[in-house]
């Protein structure tokens, strides 16, 4: 996917969401513009390669796409990525989108995370976070900055409350000890209608009319807090600290993210591809 | 310093003066202001035990040496307001506990006006009751306590059991919270709190966490119906917690009241607690490993972290307000002192 400059005035998307639900495509469309509009001019085109953002599998069971687009000053914005998954399975097609903006090591904003899962119309299950940069039991001061301050709290709680909602606990440990204590993780689904002809259209009309309602402006609202904390809140980082901080995301994109992908693609699309894939992404191109 | 962890916003851990003049108590020996038991751990003799099995102590019924000292250890805390279930639950922990670390423990030195507690308005009762570990074990403090008060919106009854180790393991901190906020709900916390960061030490995640029974404990508890996630109203508590952290509320059905609730005590929550339990006597007596030197440092900051910011969040919101400012500080003295 390649971006037209910006000074034509005319704009491509960077990511594309090419099989997600109405109200979820467009969410990620809206998540992906906004970024767009507002960290476009500190961020690179996309260089990745198109036998990266575009993948299938032989069999046809499985699809995907990852975009990257590099930070043009590293040190603040290290890259940001988008990508979406498609698998068939025998349970029922899951979709998966992401879209995540990795920090430089020169500033401790949190990492921005995202990610929809679509499983058949039944669920929708959201993971919305701001990954810390440190450890927030040793600095309080960086918890109240960006999580106290910022509102997230009152986002998740709003989510709480919807009686469609469930708390989403990942299987991974190392997730959730990666994620922050007001982590938007959330399932979604339909709650049993007594009425037995409630079909599978009625159950995806009533999602997507949840995605569109309730999901659409919380990621939104986050986005919002984020692109506010990264311009006024940021504390510019130095020296040993900032050695720290690039450690702890190299354990992040490591094991958070690369172990993730490199556990789930040879399977579905064999080494080859997942192998050019995960290039790509230590890239950040 | 030290200072036991109350994690809960509700909880403040305090102490019982009934259950002193129903049985005789360890001898109060009077101990320097300021005595900090944590430098003991970091000299002498590990005497913490292997064992094959937490609990072969207790099958086999082996008592530490001197006869009275196991007369002591058992029954070392009641708490006497809780439900039939709750009760019971609370002091067989408890007992095992005693049972299980045995001689690693001092007896209590709490002193009385600390182990129970009134506040002058007459709605509220508390007790704390702390045992130091000896020195060179493995145990830094076990701390039981519980609070009762009688609040506009119901009757409040916190109890909770605290067990902070020493430097001689890097094992994990117990923790468990039982809240009853009212006759037909509860609050369940259960961790075993780390004292590494786990995004750099994934060896201590697997060690402690992944390889252990805490998840399958948890995802089980989770199946009670009507079990929900607990949200603890400060962000700070929930980052102490492990990923494999046990927070859940359960409404009892209205009108079954407090019989559906300890049901739910006795099949659900009791086998949760006792597991968690177990696996933190596991971690402290096999998993564990002697902290290193280049280590200690770090580790002893996060523990004084835990501790500090534990009590500070609890104590400051809750005990002046609930029990009047005197008897808060003779709270925070005691912690301090560890026992």
């Amino acid at each position: 996917m390649e971006n037209v400059s910006h000074m034509t005035g005319k704009k491509t998307e960077w990511v594309h969401f090419p099989f997600l639900s109405e109200a979820a495509t467009r969410l990620m469309r809206e998540i992906a513009d906004t970024i767009d509009e507002e960290l476009g001019p500190l961020l690179c085109n996309s260089q990745t390669p198109s036998d990266v953002t575009h993948f299938k599998n032989s069999k046809r069971t499985a699809e995907g796409s990852v975009v990257l687009r590099a930070g043009k000053d590293k040190t603040q914005i290290s890259f940001v990525l988008g990508s979406w998954l498609r698998c068939k399975l025998t349970a029922g097609t899951l979709d998966i989108a992401t879209i995540i903006i990795m920090v430089g090591h020169e500033i401790d904003t949190p990492h921005f995370m995202f990610e929809l899962i679509q499983n058949d119309n039944n669920s929708v299950i959201l993971l919305l976070d701001f990954l810390p940069r440190k450890d927030v039991v040793l600095n309080p001061d960086y918890l109240k900055r960006y999580y106290d301050d910022t509102g997230l709290e009152k986002l998740r709680k709003g989510l709480d409350k919807i009686p469609q909602s469930k708390v989403y606990v990942p299987s991974s440990l190392y997730v959730r000890s990666l994620v922050s204590p007001t982590a938007l993780l959330y399932k979604f689904k339909n709650l049993i209608h007594s009425d037995s002809n409630a079909n599978d259209t009625g159950n995806a009309e009533d999602l997507d009319a949840l995605v569109k309602e309730i999901v659409y402006p919380t990621a939104k609202g986050a986005l919002m807090k984020w692109l506010d904390a990264f311009r006024n809140k940021v504390n510019k980082i130095t020296g040993e600290e900032s050695l720290q901080l690039l450690e702890r995301d190299n354990q992040i994109k490591e094991k958070g993210i690369e172990i993730d992908l490199s556990s789930n693609m040879p399977r579905l699309f064999g080494h080859e591809i997942t192998h050019k894939v995960i290039q790509a992404y230590r890239k950040g191109v | 310093m030290q200072f036991p962890v109350c994690s809960s916003a509700h909880s403040s851990c305090f102490g019982p003066q009934i259950f002193c003049s129903v049985r005789l108590r360890g001898r109060q020996v009077p101990r320097a202001l300021g005595h900090s038991v944590s430098t003991r751990t970091l000299v002498g003799v590990n005497h913490s035990r292997k064992h094959s099995s937490p609990f072969s102590l207790y099958a086999r019924g082996v008592r530490a040496a001197a006869p009275s000292t196991s007369m002591e250890d058992e029954q070392w805390l009641t708490f006497p307001f809780l439900s039939a279930s709750g009760k019971r639950l609370m002091e067989e922990c408890a007992d095992i506990i005693a049972k299980e670390l045995g001689s690693s423990l001092e007896l209590t030195r709490t002193p009385a006006d600390v182990r129970h507690f009134k506040n002058p308005q007459g709605n509220g009762e508390g007790s704390v009751t702390l045992r130091s570990g000896k020195q060179g074990s493995p145990i830094d403090f076990v701390l039981g306590s519980w609070l009762h008060c009688a609040l506009p919106f119901g009757v409040l009854n916190i109890a909770t059991l605290v067990g902070m180790n020493s430097l001689e393991t890097d094992a994990p901190h117990l923790l468990f919270e039982f809240i009853q906020p009212g006759p037909n709900s509860l609050v369940v916390v259960l961790d075993l709190l780390p004292r590494k960061n786990l995004v750099f030490d994934g060896e201590y995640l697997k060690r402690f966490y992944e390889d252990t029974a805490l998840e399958s404990i948890r995802q089980e508890l989770q199946k009670t119906p009507g079990a929900q996630r607990y949200d603890p109203p400060t962000l700070y508590i929930r980052c102490l917690t492990s990923p494999t952290c046990i927070m859940y509320k359960v409404e009892g059905s209205s009108e079954q009241g407090q019989n559906s609730l300890d049901q739910i005590i006795e099949n659900s929550v009791s086998p949760a607690a006792k597991g968690v339990i177990n696996v933190w006597l596991e971690s402290v007596f096999k998993l564990g490993k002697k902290v290193h030197d280049a280590d200690a440092e770090i580790l002893l900051g996060l523990d004084t972290v835990i501790k500090t910011k534990g009590v500070e969040v609890d104590l400051s919101s809750n005990m002046p307000r609930l029990f009047g400012q005197e008897i808060a500080d003779r709270v925070v003295q005691a912690f301090r002192r560890g026992e």
